[in-house]
């Protein structure tokens, strides 16, 4: 038994102490890379070089259920994307609401027999439209299927070789597509999806669907996924790009080559984690084929999402990206340890199957043999107490790190006040908000595994900006 | 054991209270500086505008100024230049050259400091003197940062610097600087940079001859569309492609027959792109081919015909049934509609 | 040059402060009264105010660009008639085109020439 014990506690040791070497490790990379991008933003051409007769033309898509609220307003901050040439798809997937309505009224619609592709199967088209007033808008009203098949049916109309999928809550920053599409004008043979900055929108103020002022909201819940969204984007990604292994790009807003999608089957609908799953799937495909390409994260923040503020929203989120991971994961098994697949399947699938999927397992387990390895004698208390510090300050200081990457580049949060909130959050985050999210991600891989399906709901929508204003006033 | 961790527990501890610091100090320090900076250039600016538009007296204020609001006033100053056009941005580099500021960042350019360099690169770019010309040429050739070298081609396309043509080329070519970088400082150089872009016309890499063929259709005239005319027989696909929407923007009547023929190509992308320029070239004896590649061809290069067809003869694609493809009827009911979104080339 | 009996007034909209302030800058200097927008919206709000002599919009602006401010002002009824003209960067081939049928006057590229600016304020003041 002791020995069972103190094995396991050498275990958990190394995978912590492994863990934290690479988050170490992530974190002074991303140190360098930011500092450079900031740096370069200073003397770099982007403004003028990129709204040049060399960009690619970018077909949007906007998948809507039932959006009647927003879609007027996310239509119109698309419009206002800096970007010289863009086609913009709405997907209406068989909305019960008035989202065709509002369209038709806001953007003079007509109905035009579009031509469709059909490169992927989806759910029938049943009508489709142009705006007069804005030939480039495309209404694709469709039986319903989800998320994914009006994703797919958007590229069956779409007329363009790249495509933008974007959501009907993100609100844009003006330049994200000149942002994304910054790797594929250098390199256009090569890179077939990029992705850019989320951050999180709760706090901060909106006019006219564009985020005109930071600030930090005032659920607790949201700054810690505030200080998290930090760490995912500003230390993992980076540093996942640049390994040419990134998994995930946003389905709040992502770029990919259209025909790499259409070679690859489209968005895959029976999954909760789509945009992951996407990625890796063609990841699958390029490498399986020994063909050399890019799929480029841009340190540069690109849109801006509403966080969960209710304990219950949060965790069904976190309980639905876990069964995202555990699917994606699962129907690419095959890919884990291969070297054919290069680092998506040497390093990364690795570190998402044991830290980010069995992590909170691990994490559970220790939590309830601690007591019982302390009573048996197999563990010196002194050394649990020790060891937890160092957990703690270890977790500060990866949080407190991550702040001052954005400090030093894009230093968005204006005000002193926040940043000094922040900070006690870092130190908070280990009591109580990291064993929850565990607890819940836990919770969801015992579904699982007892073959439960996913039932959680939707996360409500506020409805965001000014959009009755927007509204009267076109 | 206990010991290690607790060693490395103080250490990340250390580090912390450190990270902490950092970002206090760098929340302080920046805060004191943009004020500064602001103060420093509101009060210069109404000195700048009537410095932009040539005003002595202005000019005369500016001697007994302090060396950091010279600098600040310098690159204020660079800006303007940088939206004037002709004559008037001409003015303001002399001003700059008198007062010795171009001077100051040319020599910037060999600092050790790469954001230096990379500054005054770029300022170089905006301030419009032509004694930039020589020492941008040489950071382009030889300096180890790519953002650096990246600058000095975007300001060699500001300067419109036509002897930069070819070193833009080669720069890009040899991947010394992002492609999207160098064809765009082509771009701004304008027709200057023709000759040195011909010269690339049959390099041996087929994305040096696409770009050749791009460029050649932005930039050039009929007195370009020859080359033309052999790149869309070239080997590679892409090239044959960027030749014919090349040939359907510079309008060379004469090459509809060329194009035409494209419309057979083996690769469906080049049909696609041979239709888009025949409807950019205006010459209806295309509506016959076109409307058959409309109906019977795959969606891209159906796509582009029936657009192109209802471009050149509004009446032969209205009224298109279901007979005639999904595309001619998505063209008449565009036309029908009255909306003429016809494909840019 | 104007007096100041029938001193004209002009809009300028441009998000820029650079280019914004050359403009008016300039106009200032030649005589006229001078309006400053940042955006399209608040353009339009101090069109419909003061209903200046001249527009000057820049086409690629937040909250409502020049091409959608230029046919929201003529589709105003109190200041439809206004003269405008459009700035625009000189990548934006297409934009040209489309401020005419949006009902623009003129246009300038950017770079632009302050001095040729002003004689084509003149001249399409003078047309009216």
């Amino acid at each position: 038994m002791r020995d069972v014990l103190a094995a396991f506690g050498l275990f958990i040791l190394g995978y912590f102490a492994l863990l934290n070497a690479i988050y170490l490790a992530f974190t002074l990379y991303a140190f360098k890379a930011l500092t450079r991008r900031l740096r370069q933003q200073e003397y770099s051409p982007e403004a003028e070089t990129f709204a040049s007769p060399f960009s690619p033309a970018v077909s949007v898509i906007l998948p809507a259920y039932n959006e009647e609220a927003v879609i007027v307003a996310s239509v119109r901050s698309l419009l206002r994307l800096r970007y010289p040439f863009l086609e913009i798809v709405v997907v209406a997937d068989g909305s019960t609401d008035a989202t065709v309505e509002r369209m038709r009224e806001a953007f003079d619609l007509v109905e035009v027999r579009r031509a469709l592709r059909d490169s992927i199967a989806t759910q029938p088209v049943l009508a489709t439209y142009v705006s007069r007033r804005h030939p480039e808008i495309v209404v694709i009203e469709k039986e319903n299927g989800g998320k994914a098949d009006s994703v797919n049916a958007g590229i069956n109309a779409a007329g363009h070789e790249f495509l933008c999928v974007t959501d009907a809550d993100a609100v844009l920053e003006p330049d994200a597509l000149l942002h994304v599409t910054r790797p594929i004008i250098d390199d256009p043979d090569l890179v077939v999806a990029t992705g850019g900055i989320v951050r999180i929108i709760n706090g901060c103020r909106v006019e006219d669907g564009e985020v005109v002022e930071v600030g930090l909201p005032r659920s607790r819940l949201a700054v810690f996924q505030v200080i998290e969204y930090f760490r995912a984007f500003l230390v993992g990604r980076v540093n996942w790009s640049r390994s040419r292994s990134l998994l995930i790009i946003s389905g709040a807003f992502g770029m990919f080559r259209r025909d790499v999608v259409e070679a690859v089957g489209g968005w895959w609908n029976d999954t909760v984690g789509e945009d992951a799953e996407l990625v890796v799937r063609i990841h699958r495909y390029l490498r399986g084929r020994d063909e050399d390409y890019l799929v480029e994260f841009v340190p540069d923040p690109v849109c801006w999402t509403e966080a969960p503020e209710s304990f219950r929203s949060l965790g069904s989120q976190r309980r639905r990206w876990q069964r995202g991971l555990g699917e994606t994961i699962w129907r690419h098994k095959r890919m884990i340890g291969q070297p054919r697949y290069g680092a998506v399947g040497l390093l990364a699938l690795p570190y998402f199957l044991v830290f980010e999927l069995l992590g909170p397992i691990i994490e559970l387990i220790g939590y309830l043999l601690i007591p019982v390895a302390v009573l048996a004698g197999a563990l010196n208390p002194t050394y649990l107490l020790v060891f937890f510090l160092l957990a703690l300050v270890l977790g500060v200081f990866l949080s407190v790190a991550s702040l001052a990457l954005e400090e030093f580049s894009f230093r968005r949060h204006r005000r002193s006040r926040e940043i000094a909130r922040m900070m006690l959050y870092t130190v908070l985050e280990s009591f109580g908000y990291r064993q929850l999210t565990s607890y819940w991600r836990v919770r969801e891989m015992i579904a699982i595994a007892m073959g439960r399906k996913a039932t959680w709901q939707a996360l409500p929508r506020r409805g965001l900006g000014a959009d009755a204003a927007a509204e009267a006033s076109e | 054991m206990t010991s290690t961790i607790g060693v490395a527990g103080a250490v990340f501890a250390a580090a912390t209270v450190l990270a902490v610091a950092v970002i206090v100090l760098r929340r302080a320090t920046l805060v004191v500086l943009e004020r500064s900076r602001l103060e420093r250039e509101t009060r210069l600016r109404p000195l700048a505008l009537a410095l932009s538009a040539g005003d002595e007296d202005a000019e005369r204020e500016t001697a007994t100024l302090a060396r950091r609001d010279s600098r600040s006033l310098a690159a204020t100053l660079a800006r303007f230049a940088g939206s004037f056009s002709g004559g008037e941005r001409q003015q303001i580099a002399a001003l700059l050259e008198r007062r010795g500021d171009i001077d100051r960042e040319i020599a910037e350019l060999r600092s050790w400091r790469t954001w230096r360099r990379g500054r005054a690169a770029y300022l170089l770019g905006d301030a419009g003197s032509a004694e930039a010309v020589v020492p941008l040429l040489r950071v382009l050739a030889d300096d180890s940062d790519r953002d650096v070298r990246s600058a000095a081609a975007r300001s060699l396309g500001r300067l419109g610097e036509e002897t930069a043509a070819a070193p833009l080329a080669l720069a890009l070519v040899e991947k010394h600087v992002p492609r999207a970088v160098a064809s765009q400082a082509l771009l701004a150089i304008g027709p200057a940079a023709l000759p040195g872009l011909v010269d690339l016309k049959d390099h041996p890499e087929p994305d040096v001859r696409e770009l050749v063929a791009r460029l050649l259709g932005v930039l050039g005239g009929p007195a370009e569309a020859e080359y033309l005319h052999a790149l869309v027989e070239d080997p590679s696909a892409p090239v044959r492609a960027a030749a014919a929407r090349a040939l359907g923007r510079i309008g060379d009547a004469r090459a509809s027959a060329a194009l035409t023929a494209r419309l057979e190509d083996r690769i469906p992308a080049v049909r696609a792109a041979a239709a888009t320029a025949l409807g950019a070239l205006g010459d209806r004896s295309a509506v016959p081919p076109l409307l058959r590649i409309a109906r019977e061809d795959d969606f891209e290069p159906a796509r582009q015909a029936a657009r192109a067809a209802a471009s050149l003869d509004a009446d032969s694609v209205r009224g298109a049934g279901a007979e005639d493809g999904p595309h001619l009827v998505e063209a008449s009911d565009l036309l029908a509609a009255g909306i003429e979104a016809w494909e840019r080339i | 040059m104007s007096t100041d009996a029938d001193k004209r007034t002009i809009l300028i909209a441009e998000d820029e402060p650079d280019i914004r302030d050359l403009v008016s800058f300039r106009l200032e200097r030649a005589g006229y009264d001078v309006i400053l927008a940042e955006d399209g919206q608040e353009a339009l709000e101090l069109a419909i105010e003061h209903r200046p002599d001249l527009a000057i919009l820049d086409v690629m602006m937040p909250r409502m660009d020049g091409l959608e401010l230029t046919r929201r002002i003529r589709a105003e009824q109190t200041i439809a008639a206004m003269p405008i003209i459009l700035l625009t960067a000189s990548v934006q081939d297409q934009a040209v085109t489309e401020g005419f049928r949006a009902g623009a006057d003129d246009y300038m590229r950017k770079p632009f020439s302050p001095q040729e600016l002003l004689s084509r304020v003149e001249a399409v003041l003078g047309r009216k």
